[in-house]
């Protein structure tokens, strides 16, 4: 599928989410004036879907990651990733690839669900759909193994190694999700992220032919999660639930 | 409202994800051969001077000590060769017609770049210098020296008219 095709379904996909956050009616004059953040709790996650995936389509690659967020006004939530990925993948040409790494992301989601009431009053909040950023990074070690060099018309042929240490990769996402509160704090979430590889330390990007947390760097890439995890409510949350 | 945007994230995502997955085969152009034109020179009494003209041959090509021939008894006035990938230096015979066949020798700097995983790692030359017999031909001239996977003119063969 093009790359066209793909980031076509993306934006349709987050405009969707907007729609529906949008469809939750207008904020309250009143609400808005109250811009003083508070602290609701915070909530930690580790996704299920990259092992999965992991096991059943990209096989030779396997990441786990998990990540803790905080609640501030149960708009904002600041959040850290970390995971750790490994990848050993050939390639038809007989070409192998090899990497491991741990890598951690940065970033923040806007619930985009209504926050308060039609009074001004902050909401119980325990289910919201979300759009995120996060800027990702890894430190990776890989290694190239039976890169072929051919010239068929000389009958020359060649295997090249290459390695490398420690090369620093970032890149952006951007994440659309839902989380949902199933009973007494336990979440669940589900998340897709476009990715955009943004700079490494090499001065050849192509050697990184697979980032963990990233994926292939040969272009965008599009992941899915699915979190399972914990949330944490404050007890001036919790007591918003009982009413 | 929930479980509708729950699922259609869930289809959505998972067509995304699917999408992404690597076919593991090379998409890039991997020939890398150097472009070759032919000229002639001719004496131009009105100019009183010699004028250079691209012009079409019969050529037949080979490389040298190698069986496997490039072009069999084709009219050309470009073509392509392949320099070779693991030594700097790369000779070629080429017969124009039937007359007395000319070898050129190439001399260059190989330098590999790795692609891709699929694609493994191409080699780029660089031209440091050209030589010929003259049976035929009267000249070279490189015209571009760095030799990619892009088509483009490298040298120039001038050949004398008969």
């Amino acid at each position: 599928m093009s790359h066209l095709k793909r980031h076509i379904i993306l934006i349709l996909l987050l405009c969707s989410v907007a729609v529906v956050s949008l469809a939750q009616g207008k904020v309250d004059p009143k609400s808005q004036k109250d811009s003083k953040l508070t602290y609701n709790g915070w909530s930690a996650h580790a996704d299920i879907a990259s092992p999965l995936m992991g096991l059943a389509v990209n096989k030779g690659v396997l990441t786990g990651e998990a990540g803790v967020d905080v609640n501030l006004s149960n708009r904002f939530f600041p959040i850290l990733e970390l995971g750790y990925g490994a990848v050993n993948a050939q390639v038809t040409n007989g070409a192998t690839y090899s990497a491991a790494a741990p890598f951690a992301r940065l970033g923040m989601n806007f619930n985009l669900l209504k926050t308060k009431d039609k009074e001004g009053n902050m909401k119980p909040h325990r289910n919201y759909a979300y759009l995120g950023m996060r800027y990702g990074m890894s430190l990776v070690n890989y290694q190239l193994t039976n890169v072929p060099i051919t010239r068929g018309y000389w009958n020359e042929n060649q295997l090249l190694s290459l390695d490398g240490k420690n090369a620093y990769a970032g890149w952006g996402e951007l994440v659309a999700g839902v989380r949902v509160d199933m009973a007494k704090g336990f979440t669940m979430g589900w998340s897709v992220r476009m990715k955009l590889f943004l700079h490494t330390s090499l001065d050849e990007k192509q050697l990184l032919w697979y980032v963990p947390g990233y994926g292939n760097s040969s272009g965008n890439t599009f992941t899915l999660n699915y979190t399972l995890g914990y949330t944490y409510y404050t007890q001036a949350e919790r007591s918003k639930f009982k009413k | 409202m929930k479980q509708k945007l729950t699922y259609t994230l869930v289809l959505c995502l998972l067509v995304l994800v699917g999408c992404t997955a690597s076919d593991g085969e090379c998409r890039k152009e991997k020939v890398v051969v150097m472009g070759v034109s032919l000229y002639k020179t001719v004496f131009d009494a009105k100019k009183e001077a010699f004028v250079s003209s691209p012009t079409k041959e019969k050529m037949t090509i080979k490389g040298l000590n190698n069986d496997s021939i490039l072009y069999q008894e084709q009219s050309l006035s470009t073509f392509n060769l392949p320099l070779r990938a693991l030594q700097s230096t790369s000779a070629f015979v080429l017969q124009r017609g039937i007359l007395e066949p000319d070898t050129i020798v190439i001399s260059h700097e190989n330098v590999n770049q790795f692609i891709s995983l699929e694609c493994g790692c191409f080699v780029y030359h660089t031209i440091k210098s050209t030589a010929t017999t003259t049976h035929q031909i009267d000249s070279l001239v490189i015209e571009n020296t760095y030799v990619q996977n892009v088509p483009e003119n490298h040298l120039r063969i001038y050949y004398r008219v008969n």
